[in-house]
């Protein structure tokens, strides 16, 4: 009786379940993406709506319909090849020199106490004072070209990686180097084994960061001395008065970032894939 | 005091190494803590003396505070001392290759597996790959966990986490093992099941163990001998208690009347040291 009666009610209620819970668990499962791209979209929508009913002026605002046929036309310009060419190249040396320099570096300071102490005024004072204010020296020093650029980019994102790599490798687990310790583990083999692995979720937050100040950096380089680059076509579109260019540019450099962003976590996943969910 | 209680038991008798005896021997070991650069220093331990002989199992019970973690961290070679500690006849002046420990803390290194963390102290001596994991392998199968082998260790409960602690420990066969208070962070019921785990695997190993803890069953349970130290700071050994229980031991010892008995007279000393100095009251 009892098991008729189970039998009976388990397949339908297993119907009922799958029948109301796949599609709103779709959405539960998706709310933050779902709500975040809504949020732009209504950006965008009363943006439209303000320009479109000359709330404010499109002449100074631009509007996303005004965006969009601008960005079609950029992109497809010879112009747009060039900039995108030469802020990536910029980009991708600072970049590459930021990480090339700052894990290293990162390293040496959070491991040795001495060495971190020798360094940290000078860090202090550079990481505190406006890097970009030291474009007009970069010039002198590394002329109007590629060069000049990239020292600006590295330097901008050069200080994150350095510091949160230092941080994670400063503040590993006692309990963990001791255990190091207690194998007969020399100093490096420490830093080899426990130092560097327990401080990747660091290095990644200060990489991080370091793609942002990179961003910054590419633009603010090429504001002096440039002749081609995707912020040197947003000051020049600007100067100019072509708002639609200028956002056309915005969304270039921002969406870039999030890109890079969205990779970075990615490799973090997988490297970190130990950490607690 | 002459060493008399330094008892060997398990046929190892009269082996020495170097310049000294096999085991563990402290001898008016003194560990202080406090800021290198502040004048308030704490003395933890004051001036004790005691051997651990080889194959031989000490456990050391106290009041909490009194030190008994400093001293076995002093034994480890991960604290400074005064005084003479010696194990396998050699002086601790560091990290000992004859001595391995398991700290309350599991210490498991989160980036590896349960066979990456076993393979640990083996790799870091130099052995490759191949005979790491295969002792890592074998030592994972004596700790039970031969299923969780590739499991990180946030996906392990406390208990399971221990026993990898304890397997990397035995791992590089180590003459003497350390234990401070392994199964403090567990539950009631797994604690249980670790000491009975812990006692099997030192039958199958036979390890010269000093262990600190501050349960009184544990410390009968596993013990050979159980060292009271007396309230800190500035403890001493209040009095050492030869457990006369039969071996092998499994958890059925507790029923004896001996265990009831000897557990007892550990209680009565903690006790008697509880109330010697009163806590101050506030007024």
């Amino acid at each position: 009786m009892m098991a008729t009666l189970t039998d009976a009610k388990a397949p339908s209620g297993a119907e009922v379940s799958r029948r109301t819970t796949t599609l709103p668990s779709w959405f539960a499962s998706k709310e933050r993406l779902l709500l975040g791209v809504l949020g732009i979209v209504l950006l965008m929508a009363a943006w439209q709506v303000c320009a479109s009913l000359k709330w404010i002026d499109p002449f100074f605002t631009s509007s996303p319909k005004d965006v969009v046929s601008e960005a079609k036309t950029y992109l497809t310009s010879p112009q747009a090849r060039t900039d995108l060419r030469t802020s990536g190249k910029e980009f991708v040396m600072g970049f590459a020199g930021a990480l090339v320099i700052g894990i290293p570096t990162g390293i040496v300071l959070g491991w040795f106490r001495r060495i971190d102490a020798l360094i940290d005024p000078l860090l202090t004072f550079f990481y505190a004072s406006p890097r970009i204010a030291l474009m007009p020296l970069m010039i002198v020093w590394f002329g109007i070209g590629l060069q000049s650029k990239a020292v600006i980019v590295g330097l901008m994102a050069v200080f994150p990686v350095i510091i949160n790599m230092a941080a994670g490798v400063r503040t590993v687990d006692r309990h963990l180097i001791n255990v190091g310790k207690g194998f007969q583990a020399s100093s490096l083999q420490m830093l080899a084994t426990i130092a560097l692995p327990a401080s990747l979720p660091s290095l990644a937050a200060g990489i991080r960061l370091g793609i942002g100040q990179a961003l910054i950096g590419v633009f603010v380089a090429e504001l002096t001395g440039a002749t081609a680059g995707v912020g040197f076509t947003m000051n020049q579109a600007a100067s100019n008065f072509q708002i639609s260019l200028v956002f056309v540019t915005l969304f270039i450099i921002a969406g870039f970032g999030v890109v890079l962003t969205l990779i970075l976590r990615r490799i973090e996943k997988v490297l970190t894939k130990w950490q607690i969910q | 005091m002459s060493r008399t209680w330094a008892r060997r038991r398990r046929g190892t008798d009269g082996q020495t190494a170097g310049n000294g005896e096999l085991g563990i021997r402290i001898e008016n070991v003194s560990v202080e803590y406090g800021s290198r650069n502040s004048a308030a220093v704490v003395r933890a331990v004051d001036s004790v003396s005691f051997d651990v002989a080889p194959g031989e199992f000490v456990a050391l019970v106290g009041p909490s505070g009194c030190g008994k973690s400093s001293l076995l961290m002093s034994v480890a070679g991960l604290t400074p001392y005064v005084g003479l500690i010696t194990a396998q006849g050699r002086k601790i002046k560091g990290p000992d290759r004859s001595v391995s420990q398991v700290f309350q803390a599991a210490g498991l290194f989160p980036w590896r597996t349960v066979s990456g963390n076993v393979q640990y102290g083996l790799r870091i001596r130099g052995d490759d790959r191949a005979t790491a994991k295969a002792r890592a392998e074998e030592m994972i199968e004596m700790v039970g966990l031969s299923e969780h082998m590739n499991k990180y260790p946030h996906e392990l409960s406390g208990g399971m986490q221990q026993r990898v602690n304890l397997a990397r420990a035995l791992a590089v066969d180590p003459e003497i093992l350390l234990l401070d208070e392994p199964f403090a962070a567990l539950d009631a019921q797994t604690r249980e099941d670790m000491q009975v785990e812990l006692l099997r695997i030192w039958q199958e190993t036979k390890k010269t163990t000093l262990m600190v803890t501050h349960q009184i069953d544990e410390a009968v349970l596993l013990a050979d001998r159980v060292v009271v130290l007396s309230r800190g700071p500035a403890s001493r050994i209040q009095d050492t208690i030869e457990i006369d229980l039969p071996r092998p031991r499994n958890e059925d010892v507790k029923d004896d009347p001996r265990f009831i008995e000897y557990s007892h007279r550990i209680d009565d000393l903690l006790r008697r040291q509880r109330m010697s100095r009163p806590e101050r009251r506030t007024a």
